[in-house]
């Protein structure tokens, strides 16, 4: 595998209930890339994610090549450790977590005042910015988000796409992320996989050819509508 | 009145009878509630050392089965194989009642406190291990895939994630354990006196018709296993803010 690809799927299916979910999937996500999976409800886009961080059994192959991973998954209150505060959580496990990024995103998330509290103090948004921050922190090369931003109120979720995306921009890991918003799609990443309904293919990639350095007021420019009028059309 | 007073009801009923029962019983077979109290103030020193003597042989029989039990019960949990390999063995050895095993270990250890620390381990083992090894089982799958995923230490995976997991199964392994230890240690006393233990002295008590003090022990022998009860209690739910 080439050194600037962090994952290569091969012919990748799973069977559930004796019926098979892909059509075969074919992928190759390039080193530092930000990836948006676009997919009908039920078409294995979590499945695929999990399968990426080695947590799911497949058919097929998926070549990693990156060494530590940050998930933020579906179940915030679930992925946090209740017995550890919120502070501990974002820094867990500790050993890679940079202190400055750290700060900046106590500060960014509002989660410094909630700092020496426990994630069952914290509401469901906030539990889930506490997982997105924590994914940040700990520098991994490949972060997996599972539509990270869904519990998050309209002016958090902007400006948690923002620090994502300034965070990405800076140290450049490979990042995966499911959603349910194109404007989301778009403006976050620089590709965009739409899969098919089951059995489910990669139905189409787009390229976002817009300047790395956003905000959010390109979704009003004419190539972001461009984009966004030929990923409707795939659905 | 309060919902924390409604345990005193419980006693004064508990009272009652026994008021009753010593009006219609021989005080030698039941004795009068100011004999009691009574026997209570003679205490001397001989009781503190029996007391204290119990109170060891109980804490230490518990102690080696917390340690012993836990780091078993997150093994037996955490790999299947252990589990599987020691699962008949397991039920099978505390089938046999503990008590049971005493004169065998009489025989191994002779009359010692060894033996009879034994005894209560071998009760005490198994209910800690099998409630560990189910807090460890039913350990949340996401939390150990993300464990997994962050690359932590063994050590930090089993002190971070895997034990506050199955703490509360353990907590409750270790509550009906220490009420096991009592119960035996107690009973080996009983068994064969060394002159010091509150087993002992009950027997001792019987045999002199001093009933009053017999119940005094008893009515002691209640208070340890309710103070514990109560510590533990406070303990749970000091430690597990988080259910």
């Amino acid at each position: 595998m080439g050194e600037q690809t962090s994952v290569i799927i091969k012919d990748f299916n799973k069977v559930y209930s004796q019926r098979a979910i892909f059509d075969g999937i074919d992928l190759k996500i390039r080193k530092g890339e930000f990836v948006c999976i676009l997919g009908p409800n039920g078409c294995g886009k979590t499945t695929l994610l999990k399968a990426i961080a080695g947590l799911e059994g497949h058919s097929g192959r998926i070549k990693r090549n990156f060494s530590t991973i940050g998930y933020v998954g579906q179940h915030p209150e679930e992925m946090l450790l209740p017995w550890l505060s919120v502070r501990s959580n974002m820094t867990f496990p500790g050993k890679n977590a940079d202190s400055r990024i750290v700060s900046a995103l106590m500060e960014i998330t509002k989660l410094k005042d909630y700092q020496h509290n426990f994630p069952y103090q914290l509401s469901g948004g906030m539990c889930q910015l506490l997982l997105i921050a924590r994914a940040l922190t700990n520098r991994s090369d490949m972060i997996l988000l599972d539509e990270p931003f869904k519990e998050l109120d309209f002016h958090m979720a902007r400006k948690m796409q923002n620090t994502v995306l300034k965070l990405w921009r800076r140290y450049r890991p490979t990042m995966v992320m499911i959603s349910h918003s194109i404007d989301e799609a778009i403006y976050m990443a620089d590709k965009v996989i739409i899969l098919s309904d089951k059995p489910t293919r990669v139905k189409r990639i787009i390229d976002v050819n817009l300047p790395s350095d956003r905000n959010h007021g390109i979704m009003t420019h004419e190539r972001f509508i461009g984009i966004k009028r030929r990923i409707l059309n795939e659905f | 009145m309060s919902s924390r007073y409604h345990g005193f009801i419980g006693f004064g009923i508990a009272l009652l009878i026994w008021l009753v029962f010593s009006m219609i019983y021989d005080p030698l077979v039941v004795p009068p509630i100011q004999d009691v109290a009574e026997a209570f103030a003679d205490f001397g020193y001989e009781f503190l050392g029996s007391l204290g003597m119990t109170f060891m042989r109980i804490s230490i029989a518990f102690l080696i089965s917390l340690v012993l039990g836990t780091i078993i019960g997150i093994l037996i949990g955490y790999y299947r194989i252990l589990d599987t390999s020691s699962e008949a063995l397991i039920d099978f050895m505390r089938s046999i009642p503990g008590i049971t095993l005493f004169p065998l270990f009489i025989l191994l250890f002779g009359v010692s406190d060894i033996s009879r620390v034994l005894v209560a381990i071998y009760v005490g083992i198994p209910i800690i291990i099998i409630n560990t090894k189910y807090g460890v089982i039913n350990s949340s799958k996401l939390r150990k895939n993300m464990a997994e995923l962050y690359r932590m230490t063994r050590l930090d995976f089993f002190t971070k994630v895997i034990i506050p997991e199955a703490s509360p199964y353990i907590f409750t392994g270790l509550r009906i354990a220490i009420s096991f230890s009592i119960l035996v240690i107690v009973v080996t006393e009983m068994l064969l006196g060394t002159g010091h233990g509150l087993g002992s002295m009950i027997v001792t008590s019987q045999f002199q018709f001093d009933t009053a003090s017999m119940f005094a022990i008893l009515i002691v022998l209640g208070l340890i296993g309710f103070t514990l009860n109560l510590g533990f209690d406070r303990l749970e739910k000091r430690i597990f803010h988080w259910r």
